[in-house]
């Protein structure tokens, strides 16, 4: 099992550890529903180092970046990130990721963790041309400051300016680490906040630096559970648990990431798929009555099955249950009364606008 | 921070005069009925408790069949009978306020009185050693 370079921290705090994609990560600390709070009221640090970190480059990546990627490369200047899919030759998104801009012919992106090695051999696949594919994921770390209080963290740490950044941009600056590491302001959470990455052996001392910055502000650590209540509540999608190579881009939800004008793998099955229109929507869902919806319920109304759950939890925000999943299209519109089956029961819940936080 | 955390993690508490199941259930006679619930170490386990739901009073109930369900953030695990009987009461208090589980294992988040049928079915259940040792196994067991 792989560790982070925070895994002796993480023991040592007394939290509860998990095997995820690979690596022996936190789950919780003390309680989700307080780690949850905190991102929502204060300020929380999670250590996501398990994503991914990729490095492509040369004269031809934006033709490279172009066919592997439903949103366009070249609309994103240096300095700025995008939130793309990657989808196979059926338009079915393989994978969910961040690219980041470094120069003309330089990006970064951000897979996720258990599908890393996935898309580089992908990519390795599909590269043509003068075009270098350099996986640092094992040798970098990615840290999150997420919560209303990020900002004065990071100004009591030094670097006030950092709260003028635009959302969806990055910085390579030194963050008294000698060289300079990503400082982007981005997120998994819907609240405001950094995600801090580069190489491993920066990742302590930003970490303890950063939870002492924020004592007075009520910092916490968080763990990967409540890392996924919280981008539940918001309806982000969570890669291999809300699609698994069986859904496109449209079907959940997030056609805004995708541009028609360049030709990517998958567009004509996408294409025809809007043509036809007659696809499932990714919709959010709230309980109505008492109960707890997980993944794979299915969604019915009146007796007859017109979905499935993919993500539900008890919202620590809302105090009630919550569900991700998808719908037939003519059940889709927010406020629909949908019945969902948890252990044989059927129990009243209602199409939610997402973001549902 | 690190010293802060640990002394949060409590240790697990095992009454003496309670029986226990390998599905970490706790049994407390009380004359002509046997209340029962989950233990420390499994809401430990479980983590934040936000649903609880048991079979109506008047259910028939076997020995090791589901009596109910309780919920964390993260998932839910079935409630198993330790005895064979009738539900007579249920904690109608978890319905609103699940934590109390996490509060208050082995008193205010008692689950169901039941009436056995045989109250021997008790003797075959783990006493506080031999439950010490099924814990130490890990939650998985």
């Amino acid at each position: 099992m792989k560790l982070t370079s925070l895994h002796d921290w993480h023991a040592a705090s007394g939290a509860k550890m998990v095997e995820f994609a690979g690596f022996h990560m936190p789950i919780q600390y003390t309680s989700i529903i307080e780690e949850h709070l905190a991102v929502r009221n204060a300020v929380g640090l999670f250590d996501v180092s398990h994503m991914g970190q990729v490095f492509l480059k040369g004269k031809d990546v934006m033709n490279f970046m172009h066919t592997m990627f439903t949103n366009d490369a070249s609309r994103a200047k240096p300095g700025e990130m995008k939130y793309t899919h990657l989808c196979d030759e059926k338009g079915h998104t393989k994978d969910d990721m961040i690219f980041y801009r470094r120069g003309e012919e330089d990006f970064m992106v951000i897979p996720n963790a258990s599908t890393t090695d996935m898309a580089v051999a992908w990519f390795k696949k599909h590269a043509k041309g003068n075009v270098t594919i350099d996986n640092q994921s094992d040798n970098y770390f990615c840290l999150a400051l997420q919560g209303p209080k990020a900002f004065d963290v990071m100004a009591k740490m030094g670097y006030p300016d950092l709260k003028n950044m635009g959302f969806f941009t990055f910085k390579e600056m030194d963050l008294g680490t000698g060289e300079p590491i990503f400082v982007c302001a981005s997120g998994y959470t819907g609240e405001k906040g950094f995600e801090l990455v580069g190489p491993n052996r920066h990742a302590p001392k930003l970490w303890g630096r950063m939870m002492e910055a924020g004592k007075e502000f009520g910092i916490k650590p968080i763990g990967l559970g409540a890392r996924d209540t919280l981008r539940l509540e918001k309806g982000f999608l969570l890669s291999g648990t809300d699609f698994h190579e069986d859904r496109t881009p449209l079907e959940t939800g997030v056609e805004w990431a995708v541009k028609w004008e360049h030709d990517f793998i998958g567009k004509q099955p996408m294409l025809k798929q809007k043509e036809a229109g007659n696809y499932q929507r990714f919709v959010g869902m709230k309980m109505m009555e008492r109960g707890v919806p997980r993944g794979h319920m299915d969604i019915e109304v009146g007796g007859k099955k017109v979905g499935m759950t993919t993500s539900g939890t008890m919202s620590p925000s809302l105090k009630i249950g919550v569900a991700l999943g998808y719908v037939e299209k003519e059940y889709k519109a927010v406020g629909t009364a949908v019945d969902i089956i948890i252990r044989d029961k059927r129990v009243k819940a209602e199409v939610a606008k997402l973001p549902m936080v | 921070m690190e010293d802060r955390q640990k002394e949060m993690r409590h240790m697990i508490e095992i009454p003496d005069d309670l029986a226990y199941t390998e599905e970490h259930e706790w049994v407390r006679d009380e004359g002509e009925f046997v209340r029962i619930g989950i233990t420390d170490f499994a809401q430990e386990h479980l983590g934040d408790i936000v649903f609880v739901e048991m079979e109506p009073v008047g259910t028939k109930v076997q020995k090791g069949g589901k009596i109910g369900v309780v919920e964390s953030v993260k998932s839910a695990s079935d409630v198993y009978s330790p005895v064979t009987g009738e539900i007579v009461e249920i904690n109608e208090a978890l319905a609103d306020a699940p934590e109390v589980v996490n509060d208050s294992p082995y008193l205010d988040g008692w689950m169901v009185i039941i009436k056995a049928d045989d109250k021997g079915e008790i003797d075959d259940l783990m006493d506080q050693e031999r439950y010490k040792a099924h814990c130490a196994k890990g939650p998985d067991h």
